[in-house]
């Protein structure tokens, strides 16, 4: 091997070690949407995607228990709660038997009267304060009273358990047996946990997932209770597991098959391993290139990314099949290299208006591609003609079936043909409904596990993962009063019966500014003295009964507002945090709603006083106008590709018929792979669409190499490469298209429809060769 | 034989104690499955609390009810406007109709134990009993009383201990007698019985 050859060797291994490193060392995978999207256009946006991926409704797990006698349930139920919050790893665990822990319960007693909303002017009244007396009357003579008198003369007005009590019922609820959540039925026990870790962390989530059956495990102690779980979380992590499942079999299947056909065409283990080389090396380089870049690769740049460059496989089956009996791979590769290079080219071309944009998505996608569909090329121009051929190899097989392909239909025929395509094309661009931004068609879960999620919710009465109302401010305080003044709304929408229940931060603490107004309201000692001995009279109580509720109203005169941080060691404090957060130097409240009902109303009534900074959201709804806005941009890339692309082609062609020659078929091919979803009653989405740009450069690829210009024995041998790529590209995504998961079925359609109608089409209206070649 | 006879004397005694305790327990067992075949009972009672915050004790009239296994309740005052329920494990707080409060007993311990001083009682449920209380039987089965004391630490701080009167599977009176020394008194007068479907 003469010296340079052996330099370019070098050189490519010591690249390819680099890259190795890069893609094994230095590479992350994130899963979350936020690294995939535009990064932070406005404060909703920004504010919408941290939502989605830590929103408390996304971090909350359902789980019921079922199998056993109600009363082991409800002891498995306690058990298994216990240990969960035990083990830190939940913001909360409810299942009807939560504690207060007894730091919050004693502070939340001594704020009594800042805390309790009832508080004003008229709380300490003569006429108030003989109801209440009143009432504690009525307390001593109930059955429980044994129990009930120790608070009476420290809090005759019962401040502290009211405040508590309406806590509870803001939860709503399911029913009770033993102490802890049932279902109607009386046959599950239920449970809602909030995890720590965000929603999209699906790692953390499998782990949580672990832990919870790992102590339900240890809390059955042997017993036949079995576990149901639901929620966002279990949702994401079953997608993901299916659809990581069903990929590695399909891609397994695929791989196989292609050694199989790889090795029957070309008759050689070798020739088998060329083919696989500048794919693997692109797609190593491709990750490698994106991580070094975006400092990570996103899990949704990979798959689409993988299909993309697939049509890299082409590039060392075009060399395979241009070789002469007793050649090498260089001459061949010498005389396919233009066409290539013209193919190569101009989807780079396409791919680097793709990445100068601000979606990170599109941009690691188009990086992705140029540096994969780059490198493969580079591999199959200069590494592959270094590998030795066997100089024994035969001819490939299927190159007599390659002749076939060399008359082609009559003129007449191609026009009908031509004019039918259009027609249905025209037909179909008419009937209007084309793209589907609704995220949850592509979701693979099954529609018994969005069912069983929903009653589930119903019966806990656990918030909505998909309404939500946000309010921001410029401090917590702030935040807080605006919470109070929206919680009339809120009580008037619950009312309305447009939901269920509501959870704020206010509900839980109120602002500084409504406990000092409380606090102006209590009266002195003095005062309130009088009025006690009046409100006596005729009660049966001791005079004296009462000194304790005099000394605390006097001790909370002087209180300092209860605040977040007072809490911040207990359970309340946790729910808190999950309830407010600071962003971008602001703090924005969380405001859960329960069974949501009638959204619409709901959204009128709750814009209406016109408080500002506050925000309805429907997930859904904003999920679909980001689909939308990256769709919107992937066409808008797209478009100025296209133009690219047909500059390219023209000037690299030198000939407007023959580029038109080129150009029509992939035109043609694009939009039948475009159609078929829709005459087949689905719409267009994401994934449809980065599979058309598969599409468009596998077909450019096919119209350049049908349309060369060579010898009628050389054009066999490029009808036998084209040939065997689409026979190969078509079965690979036939597979896909037979998945039952959504986006790998909606890939593997329109690809393998989009390779067909290439494929035909370009052969279709291709220039006729001359037949003077050898062969 | 004088030797002999105390002997035989102390021997006959010991028999005596032994039969003594021995008629105990079978009379509260006696009672106990007395108790077990109602499958419902309603009472009238007439209570009379004294508590050391009021100058003059509380007499009031109510209605206690049960239905096996687990339902009980007090009502009092016209039309029954208070009323206390425990069913399915929670105290369920009813005023004028309406539930002001739902509680789970188990994060009441104390309540717990004072509402199964009433519901094992009359669900016959001896060992239940045994679980909060320990138990000291005088009399026979036509005629008997029976002193709760608390074992549980939590209900020790409220109730020093119950007396339960009553004859065979009728109860007729309950005091409680508290640490602090409020007490109260309960006369009960059974006005309807269902007895378990055989």
């Amino acid at each position: 091997m003469p010296g340079k050859q052996r330099l370019i060797l070098l050189a490519w291994a010591l690249f390819l070690v680099l890259v190795l490193y890069q893609v094994l060392v230095n590479t992350h995978i994130r899963s979350d949407m936020s690294a995939f999207l535009p990064a932070g256009e406005s404060e909703e946006q920004s504010l919408l995607l941290r939502e989605l991926q830590e929103g408390p409704a996304a971090r909350i797990w359902l789980i019921a228990l079922h199998g056993e006698t109600p009363e082991v349930l409800s002891a498995v139920s306690k058990d298994f709660a216990y240990r969960l919050r035990e083990s830190g790893r939940f913001i909360q665990v409810m299942n009807g038997d939560e504690p207060l822990d007894e730091d919050s319960r004693k502070k939340l007693f001594k704020w009594r009267y800042l805390l309790n909303s009832s508080v004003d002017k008229d709380y300490f009244s003569v006429a108030h304060l003989n109801a209440a007396l009143l009432e504690r009357l009525d307390d001593l003579g109930s059955p429980m009273s044994s129990f009930q008198k120790e608070l009476i003369p420290r809090d005759p007005t019962a401040a502290f358990t009211e405040w508590l009590s309406r806590q509870a019922l803001t939860t709503g609820g399911p029913e009770y047996v033993s102490g802890v959540w049932f279902s109607r039925d009386h046959r599950r026990a239920l449970l809602l946990v909030e995890t720590r870790a965000a929603g999209m962390d699906l790692d953390a989530q499998q782990g949580n997932y672990d832990l919870i059956r790992e102590q339900l495990n240890k809390a059955r102690e042997g017993a036949a209770v079995q576990l149901i779980v639901s929620g966002t979380p279990l949702f994401a992590l079953e997608s993901r597991m299916r659809i990581q499942k069903e990929s590695r079999q399909l891609s397994m299947f695929a791989s196989l098959f292609m050694l199989l056909f790889m090795g029957l065409v070309y008759r050689s283990p070798r020739r088998v391993l060329m083919t696989a080389l500048p794919l693997v090396g692109g797609m190593l380089s491709a990750v490698a290139s994106v991580s070094l870049f975006f400092g990570t690769v996103h899990g949704i740049t990979l798959a689409f990314g993988v299909t993309l460059i697939g049509v890299a496989l082409d590039y060392p089956v075009h060399v395979l099949s241009h070789i002469h009996r007793g050649e090498q791979l260089a001459p061949a590769v010498n005389r396919i290299w233009p066409t290539l290079r013209l193919g190569v080219l101009t989807t780079l071309t396409g791919y680097v208006a793709m990445t100068l944009t601000d979606f990170t998505g599109l941009a690691q996608l188009g990086l992705f591609s140029i540096s994969g569909l780059l490198v493969a090329a580079l591999i199959t121009r200069s590494l592959l003609p270094l590998i030795p051929d066997s100089r024994s190899q035969p001819e490939p097989r299927l190159l007599h079936a390659a002749s076939f392909l060399d008359s082609r239909p009559s003129a007449v025929l191609r026009m009908i043909i031509l004019v039918a395509v259009i027609g249905v094309l025209a037909m179909v661009a008419q009937s209007g409904k084309t793209w589907s931004n609704d995220i949850s068609e592509l979701s693979p879960v099954s529609a018994e596990l969005k069912t069983q999620d929903r009653d589930l919710r119903a019966q806990m009465g656990a918030p909505e993962p998909r309404y939500l109302v946000l309010v921001s401010a410029a401090t917590p305080e702030r935040l807080l009063q605006k919470e109070e003044t929206l919680e009339p709304v809120l009580a008037k929408a619950v009312a309305s019966g447009y939901l269920a229940a509501t959870q704020s931060a206010a509900q839980i603490l109120p602002s500084q500014a409504a406990q000092l107004k409380r606090q102006a309201a209590l009266p002195d000692t003095q005062t309130l003295s009088q009025r006690l001995d009046e409100a006596l009279l005729d009660l049966p109580f001791r005079r004296e009964l009462f000194q304790p509720f005099l000394d605390d109203v006097e001790q909370s005169r002087s209180l300092a507002p209860l605040l977040p941080a007072d809490l911040e060691s207990g359970s309340l404090g946790v729910r808190l945090e999950a309830l407010v957060r600071p962003f971008h130097e602001r703090s924005v409240g969380l405001i859960q709603l329960s069974e949501v009902s009638n959204p619409g109303a709901l959204e009128k009534l709750l814009q209406e006083p016109g408080i500002e900074g506050l925000r309805f959201i429907d997930l859904k709804r904003a999920t679909s106008e980001i689909l939308d806005e990256f769709r919107l941009e992937a066409l808008d890339r797209i478009a100025w590709a296209s133009a690219l692309i047909v500059a390219i082609l023209m000037i690299g062609l030198r000939d407007p018929v023959r580029g038109l020659r080129v150009l029509l078929p992939i035109i043609l091919a694009v939009g039948i792979a475009a159609s078929l979803p829709i005459l087949l009653g689905d719409r267009l989405n994401l994934f449809h669409l980065v599979s058309l740009l598969l599409v468009a450069g596998i077909g450019l690829d096919y119209a350049l190499f049908f349309s060369r210009r060579e010898s009628g024995a050389d054009h066999i041998r490029t009808l036998h490469a084209l040939l065997v790529c689409s026979i190969s590209t078509l079965v690979v995504f036939a597979m896909l298209a037979a998945s039952s998961i959504p986006v790998l079925h909606a890939i593997g359609l329109t690809v393998a429809t989009g390779v067909v109608s290439a494929f035909v089409l370009s052969w279709l209206f291709a220039r006729q060769t001359n037949h003077s070649g050898l062969l | 034989m004088i030797t002999g006879t105390r002997i035989s004397t102390l021997f006959l005694g010991l028999l005596l104690i032994g039969a003594g305790s021995l008629h105990a327990d079978t009379g509260l067992q006696e009672v106990m499955a007395g108790f077990s075949t109602i499958s419902k009972s309603e009472s009238r009672y007439t209570e009379e609390k004294h508590y050391e915050m009021l100058d003059v004790p509380i007499v009031q009239q109510g209605l206690l009810e049960y239905q096996a296994p687990e339902m009980l309740a007090w009502s009092r005052g016209k039309d029954s406007q208070s009323r206390y329920e425990i069913r399915e494990d929670q105290m369920i707080d009813i005023r004028n109709g309406k539930v002001v409060r739902r509680m789970p007993l188990d994060g009441l311990p104390a309540v717990r134990a004072f509402v199964e001083s009433f519901r094992a009682t009359l669900a016959g449920d001896e060992a239940r009993l045994r679980q909060y209380y320990a138990l000291d039987f005088t009399g026979g089965a036509d005629r008997w009383q029976l002193q709760l004391s608390p074992r549980d630490s939590d209900m020790k701080r409220f109730i020093d201990h119950i007396l339960l009167k009553g004859e065979h599977n009728q109860l007729r009176v309950v005091e409680i007698h508290e640490t602090d020394g409020d007490w109260s008194h309960m006369d009960l007068e059974p006005i309807r019985q269902e007895q378990h479907a055989r």
